[in-house]
Formats: C-alpha cells, structure tokens, sequence
C-alpha cells in the first residue's frame, strides 16, 4: 500500500509543473521577437566606392520626382522651386569645391499619373539624367518605386515621404526626411486621448494608399490606448460632396485628418467655418500645401488664421525656418509650405554630404548615413543607418 | 582520418569516431584509507590535483566528441575554382543582375546590356543600339522549345529571335509596365514580374493578360521575382509577399508575413519570414518554394515553413537577394556572399572573396553550429551576389563587380578537405559557432 506521503508528493509535484506551465504562459505574450532587424547594423556591402565609380562631368545631378501636373501641381511646384532655391544659393555662394570644380544642377520629373509613370521617370533620372541622389515627393507609393530601382542600381533616394515601410526592409539606400506615419499617429493619439481626455473623435482619411495606411497607424494609435475606436471616414478627393462625413462630425471633440494637401484644403475650409473650435490634427503630407497658391494651409509659423490645428513633426529650427521662408518669399512671392522646406533641406543635406563623398552614389550613401543633427528649415535632421530620421516628434500648433 | 566521400548521400561512413578512453576512476586504490571511526574503508573524494588530469581527460572526450558530431554530416561538395568574366575581358559593365544558362551558352543581364558567354569567353554583346529594349537587362528566360531569348529590362521587354530583337513595351503592348524585373517562360506563356504587376504573353495569339491589386489579391502591385512550378506560378513581391498563382484552376493564393510586423520576425518558422520579397525560386526536385528577402531565408514545403536568419545558421547575410534550388540543395545570394545549405544534412557552405587578394574563402557550418574555413586559390567576383544559375555541377554567379564560374573538381576538392583535416589537426579549425535558435 503506497503511503500517503508519496500521495502529497505527487501532488505538489504535479501542482509545481502546473505553476511553472501557466506562468510560461502567462509570459509568452510579452516574450521578445525571435529576431529583429538591427537598424545601426544596415549597411551596403557591395562595390562602387573606388574613383573608377564616380559619375564624369562637372555638373553633379540631382533628381526631383515631384506632382508637376494634376491636382497636386501645386504641391510640387513648390517643391521644385525650393530645391533650385536651394541648388541656386549653393552654386552662388557656397560651391561644393570638389575637385572637378562641380556645380549642382536639379533634374525634376513628373511623377503624375498611375504608378507606371513615376517608375519609368525614376529609370530615366538614374540612367539619362545621371543624377546622383533622387529626392522623392511625401507619395510613398512613389518612395518606393524609387527605392527598388535605387537598391537594384545602388542609387541614394531622400524621401518626404512619411510611409514607415519606407525603411523598414534592411536597405541601405532609402533616406526618410521628417517624421513616420507611426510617430504621428502617436502623437496625435496620445494629445487626443491621453492629454485631452476625447472620446468621439472622427478620421478622414484618402481613399489612396497614403491615406489607408496612416489612417490604419492612427486606428492603430488609439486602440493601443485602449479608447473608443474613432469613427473613420473614407474621403475621395476628386468626389467630395458637400455633406460628407457632416454628420458624423457635428459630435465629434477632435478630427484627424490624412489625406493629401489638395483633400485638406477642402476639408478644412468646410471645417473653419462649420466646427471653428475643435481641433484639427493633420498629417504630413495634409500640411505641405503651398498657401501662396491655394490660400489655405498656413505653415507652422505662419500668421495665425484660428490657432486649432496641429501637426506632428521634428523640433523647429527656428532661425533656419525663418531664413528660408524669407528667401522663398522674396523670390517667389509665396508662403512656403512644410513640403517646399524639407525639399530645400534634402539639397542642402545633399549638398554637404557631396562635399565629402565627391560624386560618387555609394560614397554619398555612407555620408548621408552619417548626419546628425542638420539644422534644417524644417526641423533638426539626424538619420540612423536604416534612413530614419530620429529626430524626436513633437505636436505643433499651426499659427 | 581517411578522405572524404564525395557523394553525400553515400558518405555515411563518417560515423562518430570511436575512442578507447578508459572509463573515469571514481578515486582509486592508492587513495583508499581508512576512517578511524568506522570498521569498513570509506572513500574520500579525491584532491583537486588528483582530479585536474580527468578533468582535462574529460574536455578533450568533449571536444573529440564534438569533432566526431561535425565530420559526422556528410560533407558536402564544394566549388573549388572560380573563372571571372569582367570589364578586364570584355563584359560590358561590372554589375550582373542575372544569370541564365542555356546548355553550353550562358547569358547575363548587366548594368549595360545583354552578354552571351561561350566557349570560355565573351562572345557577344548586345546593346540598345543592337536593338535590346534597354541597357538594365533584369531577368533572361529561354523558351526551350524554340531556343529563343525573353529578356526583362528597365525599358520593357526584349524577344531574342534568329539575331533580331522585337520589343514589347507598355506603349506598344499589353505589358503592365516598362520597369521589368522578372521573366519566365512556361509553354507558350511568357510571364513578366513588372514594378505594376504581373503580365503573361501567348506567344501563340499575341494575347496578354495582366494582374494587380485591381484583379488579384496583390497587397502590394510591384512584382520583384518570378518562378514557374509546374501548372503553378510564383511571384515575388515587394511589399506583397509571395503569391502562388494556379494557371489552370485560375486563382491565387497569397503568402504573407504573419505578424505583420516589419522590422521583427516573431517566430522563427512562423510563415514568410517578411513581406518584401526580393526573390523566388522553385525547387522541381522537393518540390518547395524559396523566397528571398532582405530579412533571411523562407522555404515552403506546402505543409511547413522552413526560415533562416543568419544568427540561426551558416547564412552569411539576411540581406538575399535571390535563391536558387535544386536537389536537396538551396542557394542564398547574399550582399555578403553565396551561400548553400545542403537541407537533408543541415550543413552550411558560403563562399566569399578571402581576405588576401585573389584567395577565396569557404566557409562550412556544420549541423551542430561549428564553423570551418577553407582558402582557394582563386575567388568570387565580389561578395555582393546578385543571381546565380547551375550548369551542371558548375554554377554561374552573378555579382555586382562581375560574373563568376564557379568550377567543381573532385580533386581539389580531396586536397581541400585534407587540409582541412590537417588544419584540424594541428587545432586551428574553430571560428566559432551560430547562435542557436529557440
């Protein structure tokens, strides 16, 4: 006959396996990814940094893949001028002084219509135009077309895009001016939900690939804060009646808006009127409108027009803003938008990494992996080795 | 140490060495005492003196057994010589994008132009002024049952017939796009990986058929890769995953990354390893897909996923930018060599240029995670490694600083091994082992 202790052994034995399986459970939720990439550790391991690699000629190419038609003409318009602005004051004052005695010259295309379009320009700038770096628009679909054919031929592509996907592949050759959709989506969640305690909040968001994914980061945002979903509302640009989302806006304590700028002028032109005191958080690319063309959209510094309507973007750089805002203005009569101060930046950023690669595309690569800290007219730039900008993201208010 | 079966399926005969080691003394007799307090002899656990010698009889047992375990796997056959093809003799651009062999004649797609490779030389470039639809050449497929040339390239599609080119280009045709990354043919389709989706020509009746995210479940338009398998297609794309597309039954299945997450893999053999895929390859013999991506390895044997990182292996960089499959053999082109993992035994080769110039370097890693290294005499290209295809028991190689053939030679390989077995000997074989994986 087997003693009662043996009994009470076996149960306390079976009683700690229990234990030990629930508590192994219990932490496989917050147990670390098995692998992940290493965002210090990207790097290009392959040929092209010798003398033999550089690209002939005195004037060194860059290229600009911007809307230059359609309903985002204006945008890129703007975007164009700002580069040469910035292409201009180098060449005038502060020539790079290479050895080749090279001056920059700007390649811009347009990458309007379907997706087919930007490719084939992006093609025809790394082959015929030979430009050293290509910057892309806040599009990024057109990010990253740009970036497939920059891995495959080994070229560097600064974008305002603010897609996080963008750089998150491993790959050493994709640069993200500004901030992701991810951290702005934070941001806004965490004014929103954390700091201003809303409840109903309403999302317009484009029915494009920019605006599904932003608004899936922002939905995202606030479910991580464990608050009401917000009622989501698909915008069409090109088919925006008078009483969309009216209804459901009439309740709402704050609206978020992510869609192109051409969409945001629409939209809050209806909103300052109809709800001028609750506010208005825009993405990135809502914000870059020229309002020297369209009158809307004010810059972050700008005049203020009602003082309800946040972005989320890098710390300002006040000085540097206020410089380059005075220059455009003087030279093309406008207001500069956030987009036309990021383009000027991404010359200027190439312009300084130019200095000590010389006109080689894998040697400019590792420059640019390289900048920290740039005091840039859109904020402070520092890129890690995957192409983020790590510069911390705060909340604006558009004056 | 005998030598080195050359046929891994036969090589059983490297069983774990068997050693005579005496069996450990716990004590001994000489240290037997007597206790004073008891009428029987007890033992006393013996000093740290007295137990250094079993200790260190001890670790060399590990470290024999250890070796034993390694040369246990069937040791797996190696390239041994490398003959490169670059701007010094006569290719048109040092970047190769892509390889393909067709029976003694190998083509390859550089950053300017078409190259036909014969005889042990470049017989032949092509360039846009010959007619090619443009200078970037992606991808090259022969329609086997004409010898025919498709080529993909950055400006549409080039058909390679009796010495002319005929161009198919988005302006001209039902193609997607111009910016091609991919080409296959299967019968009397010619398939086409486009940064917009997918098309497929009939040769036959000149029709095309294309698809996108506005006909099929493309979570993302831009095809990187295509590779047929059997009344199958595959296709890699960019931000898309893996699509599996059934040619006759007409429908799709997508493959994508599970957790959904970019810059992490979750688990290790979770599904796809990560959504952009760079490339794809079937393997006709196994039956299983590979997918390249720029975050490690993914293998699909219809029923499990089999994924590599180069933490968990002898991969020598997560960074791929193509497989190639055949047997039970899978190759990773990688940014920092070319890899093979021989499946069946788990056994790791890389090749890479060696650090003295002109030497290459293999490196082997063994089932249990111990890595080896070897020196030829002659190398790779570059270690950035683009594409790659089989002649054989040769394999062609295309890298970013030129195109390699990489040449099998039993006898060297014998030598190879013996060095190796020599260098063992004289204890300079470890360089380390991988990080086991959970």
């Amino acid at each position: 006959m087997r003693s009662p202790t043996h009994f009470r052994c076996l149960l306390l034995i079976l009683a700690a396996v229990a234990f030990s399986s629930t508590s192994s459970v219990a932490q496989s939720p917050s147990a670390a990814p098995y692998a992940a990439i290493d965002r210090n550790a990207v790097n290009y391991n392959g040929p092209g940094r010798d003398a033999g690699h550089d690209l002939a000629g005195a004037e060194i190419r860059i290229g600009l893949l911007a809307p230059l038609s359609g309903s985002l003409q204006a945008e890129g318009d703007a975007l164009r001028r700002a580069a040469q602005m910035a292409i201009d004051e180098i060449n005038g004052s502060s020539p790079l002084g290479l050895s080749g005695g090279n001056h920059l010259s700007l390649v811009a295309r347009d990458e309007s219509g379907p997706w087919g379009q930007a490719s084939k320009q992006v093609v025809q700038m790394v082959f015929d135009d030979r430009a050293v770096a290509l910057i892309t628009s806040s599009d990024g679909g057109t990010a990253h077309l740009a970036e497939q054919v920059g891995n495959k031929i080994g070229v560097p592509v600064l974008t305002l895009s603010t897609d996080t996907t963008t750089t998150e592949i491993n790959l050493p050759w994709i640069f993200r001016m500004g901030t992701t959709d991810t951290a702005q989506a934070q941001a806004f969640a965490r004014d929103i939900f954390q700091i201003r305690k809303f409840k109903r909040v309403v999302l317009l968001n484009q029915d494009d690939r920019d605006g599904r994914i932003g608004g899936d980061e922002f939905a995202k945002a606030a479910r991580e804060m464990s608050t009401p979903a917000p009622i989501r509302i698909v915008v069409e640009p090109g088919n925006l009646p008078e009483e969309t989302g009216m209804k459901e806006l009439e309740t709402a304590q704050a609206i978020v808006i992510w869609t192109d700028a051409a969409a945001a002028n629409l939209l809050t032109a209806r909103l300052r009127n109809s709800l001028p005191t609750v506010p208005v958080y825009l993405c990135h690319k809502a914000a870059e409108s020229d309002p020297g063309n369209n009158g809307q959209l004010p810059c972050p510094t700008c005049v203020s027009q009602d003082g309800n309507r946040w972005i989320a973007s890098a710390a300002e750089s006040p000085e540097a803003w206020r410089a380059f805002r005075q220059r455009y203005q003087k030279l093309y009569g406008a207001e500069p938008g956030l987009g036309a101060a990021e383009a000027y930046d991404a010359v200027r950023i190439l312009a300084a990494t130019l200095r000590q690669s010389g006109p080689n595309r894998a040697r400019l690569r590792d420059a640019l992996a390289g900048i920290s800290g740039f005091p840039g007219a859109s904020g402070v730039i520092s890129f890690d080795r995957a192409g983020n900008d790590t510069s911390p993201v705060v909340l604006l208010k558009i004056r | 140490m005998g030598t080195a079966p050359l046929t891994p399926t036969t090589s059983k005969t490297w069983g774990p060495l068997r050693l005579a080691v005496p069996p450990l003394p716990l004590g001994g007799e000489g240290r037997r005492i007597l206790n004073p307090h008891a009428g029987s002899p007890t033992y006393h656990l013996p000093s740290t003196v007295y137990r250094f010698p079993h200790f260190c009889l001890l670790v060399f047992a590990f470290c024999i057994l250890t070796c034993s375990i390694s040369l246990a796997a069937p040791r797996p056959h190696l390239i041994t010589r490398w003959e490169n093809y670059t701007i010094a003799n006569g290719m048109p651009d040092a970047k190769v994008f892509c390889v393909t062999v067709d029976g003694p004649r190998v083509w390859a797609g550089t950053e300017n132009g078409l190259v036909l490779i014969q005889n042990g030389k470049v017989a032949k470039v092509y360039l846009p002024a010959d007619g090619l639809a443009h200078r970037a050449v992606m991808g090259i497929a022969v329609d086997r049952s004409t010898d025919d040339l498709w080529i993909a390239t950055f400006g549409g599609i080039s058909h390679f017939s009796g010495g002319h080119f005929e161009n198919f280009t988005n302006l001209t045709s039902g193609l997607l796009n111009d910016i091609c990354y991919g080409i296959a043919v299967v019968d009397r389709s010619v398939w086409v990986a486009t940064t917009a989706g997918v098309s497929r020509y009939n040769t036959l009746s000149g029709e095309w058929s294309s698809w996108s995210e506005k006909n099929a479940p493309f979570h993302e338009p831009w095809a990187y890769g295509i590779a047929p398998a059997g009344n199958k297609m595959y296709f890699a794309i960019w931000g898309g995953g893996l699509l599996e597309y059934d040619v006759q039954g007409n429908y799709w299945k997508p493959y994508t990354d599970p957790d959904e997450e970019m810059e992490i893999v979750l688990f290790k053999n979770q599904g796809l390893i990560h959504i952009i895929v760079s490339n794809v390859a079937w393997n006709p013999d196994t039956r299983m897909i590979w997918a390249s991506t720029y975050f490690g390895l993914s293998g699909y044997d219809g029923r499990n996923w089999h994924n590599y990182l180069s933490k968990d292996s002898g991969l020598a960089s997560d960074f791929i930018n193509a497989p190639k499959s055949r047997r039970n053999e899978v190759w990773a082109c990688t940014d920092k060599g070319l890899s093979m993992l021989d499946y069946t035994t788990n056994t790791w080769v890389t090749y890479r240029p060696g650090k003295q110039k002109g030497q290459g370097e293999i490196e082997i890693t063994w089932p249990d995670g111990r890595k080896q290294k070897l020196t030829t005499d002659t190398a790779l290209a570059h270690n950035y490694i683009l594409n790659m295809d089989f002649q054989g028991e040769d394999i062609w190689v295309a890298t970013a600083l030129g195109l390699s053939h990489g040449i099998r030679d039993s006898e060297k390989e014998i030598q190879l091994y013996a060095s190796f077995t020599n260098s063992q000997r004289i204890g300079n074989n470890p360089t380390g082992r991988f990080q086991k994986g959970n």
